[in-house]
């Protein structure tokens, strides 16, 4: 459907709605006849254009521009004191360090990194291997609970037997405890160090296999070896 | 688009350096006038030559103050404005990027200064009309020649008044200093598409108000 064939309303919308930029100037060519075209033969949107053209007018530079005392002698003392006031300071002050406002915010970017990498580093510079966020869970022993208890209730982690207090020097509080925990978990994991002289016991050289050397009781919740069975 | 604009301003810059020492003025009235362009006279100025930021001052100070003037509507606020920018435009010319339009840069600096104003003072719209010769007259007999344009211009104000910044500042640069929408889009930061939009509701507003402000003044 052509332009010309459509309903008259639709044609008077299409118009309305370019009136503000053909009164400003700001259609393109192919618009402004388009406007024109319909302009000649609608009243109503030529009157809608009156208004248009109104508004525009009361925005007229020159009808705005006159302002009592504002001449060419107003203007050489507005030129006079923005040269001495700029006389005062010194030329790319700011420029050469930054806005006050960037300066603060480059500072605060600063420490934040700063502090980010001196956390980091101090969390891996003790234990490289074992970082705080990559560390295994703390091996528990196990031992059998007091009697009525529910099993597994006498748990109790390697290493245990070292009380971790507050005593000043540092030690089993915060950052220095954690890794004072840490080291007597590697401690508790390592084989039994046995002194030079000290014979090691060969398992098949012993009678029993070595079942004598098993504790006679074990714990309730330790599994089960029946010695019959080859394994 | 640097070259064209100083010419424009040449053309409406009759009597620069007024009331400055005979030499300064001469040299200023030959840099501001001359064919000179912007980005020279920036690396003039930044090389310590006074007379080059002297012409800067007189090729823009008209412009820069009529910017902050149809923003504020007050003459004084006006030139608050328009001396701080020149002060900002001289710490911060070493930072004036030449790849870029000169006054296109300087005026982002006035807008932003004379809006910031502006939202200060937004109230103070009202007591601007003793910038127009004081109180209006009540009846037509009553007045001195000159006087309906004054009043056409504070219930221009008035209406300019009612609209938000953002549309204000659109409406200033294009409508009342003819600047493009391309020109306009980097002043403010904001897209071309966003400035057309912003024109268009502008102009609707200011259209509306103005209606109704003519309406009441007449009845």
């Amino acid at each position: 459907m052509t332009r010309q064939s459509e309903p008259h309303g639709r044609r008077c919308r299409w118009t309305r709605k370019r009136l503000s930029a053909f009164a400003g100037g700001d259609l393109s060519a192919g618009g402004v006849a388009a406007v024109r075209a319909h302009l000649v033969a609608c009243p109503e949107c030529r009157c809608e254009l009156g208004g248009w053209l109104r508004a525009r007018k009361a925005l007229r530079p020159d009808g705005l521009d006159g302002v009592p005392d504002v001449d060419g002698a107003f203007f050489a003392d507005l030129h006079a004191d923005i040269m001495a006031r700029v006389g005062e300071q010194p030329m790319g002050q700011v420029a050469a360090s930054g806005s006050p406002v960037r300066r603060r915010w480059l500072a605060a970017a600063a420490a934040a990194v700063l502090l980010f990498a001196i956390g980091l580093w101090s969390v891996q510079a003790w234990s490289p291997r074992h970082g705080m966020l990559d560390r295994s869970p703390m091996p528990m022993a196990g031992t059998a609970g007091p009697p009525g208890h529910a099993p597994g209730s006498g748990l109790q982690p390697l290493g245990g037997d070292v009380e971790l207090s507050w005593d000043g020097t540092g030690e089993g509080h915060g950052l220095m405890g954690r890794l004072r925990l840490r080291t007597l978990e590697r401690e508790s994991l390592r084989p039994p160090v046995r002194s030079v002289g000290e014979a090691v016991p060969d398992p098949e050289q012993v009678e029993d296999g070595g079942l004598s050397a098993m504790p006679t009781e074990l714990p309730a919740t330790a599994p089960r070896i029946r010695p019959d069975r080859p394994r | 688009m640097t070259q064209s604009h100083s010419t424009l301003r040449t053309e409406d810059g009759a009597g620069w350096g007024i009331g400055l020492p005979r030499g300064l003025a001469q040299a200023v009235t030959r840099l501001a006038g001359s064919e000179v362009d912007d980005p020279t006279l920036v690396r003039d100025a930044l090389a310590g030559d006074q007379d080059a930021f002297a012409a800067l001052v007189a090729r823009y100070q008209k412009r820069a103050f009529w910017i902050a003037f149809h923003v504020l509507g007050r003459v004084e606020d006006a030139r608050d404005v328009t001396q701080e920018a020149f002060a900002r435009l001289h710490r911060s010319l070493a930072r004036y990027d030449f790849a870029r339009s000169f006054y296109t840069w300087f005026y982002r600096i006035v807008l932003n200064l004379a809006i910031d104003q502006l939202r200060k003072h937004k109230s103070s719209r009202a007591a601007s009309l003793e910038d127009f010769g004081g109180s209006l007259p009540d009846t037509a007999d009553d007045r001195p020649p000159g006087a309906e344009r004054d009043e056409t211009q504070g219930l221009v104000w008035r209406v300019l008044d009612r609209l938000d910044t953002k549309f204000r500042a659109v409406l200033v640069l294009r409508d009342i200093h003819g600047l493009s929408c391309r020109e306009i889009a980097p002043m403010l930061r904001v897209t071309h598409a966003t400035v057309r939009w912003r024109l268009h509701r502008g102009r609707q507003m200011f259209k509306e108000h103005w209606e109704r402000a003519v309406e009441r003044s007449d009845g």
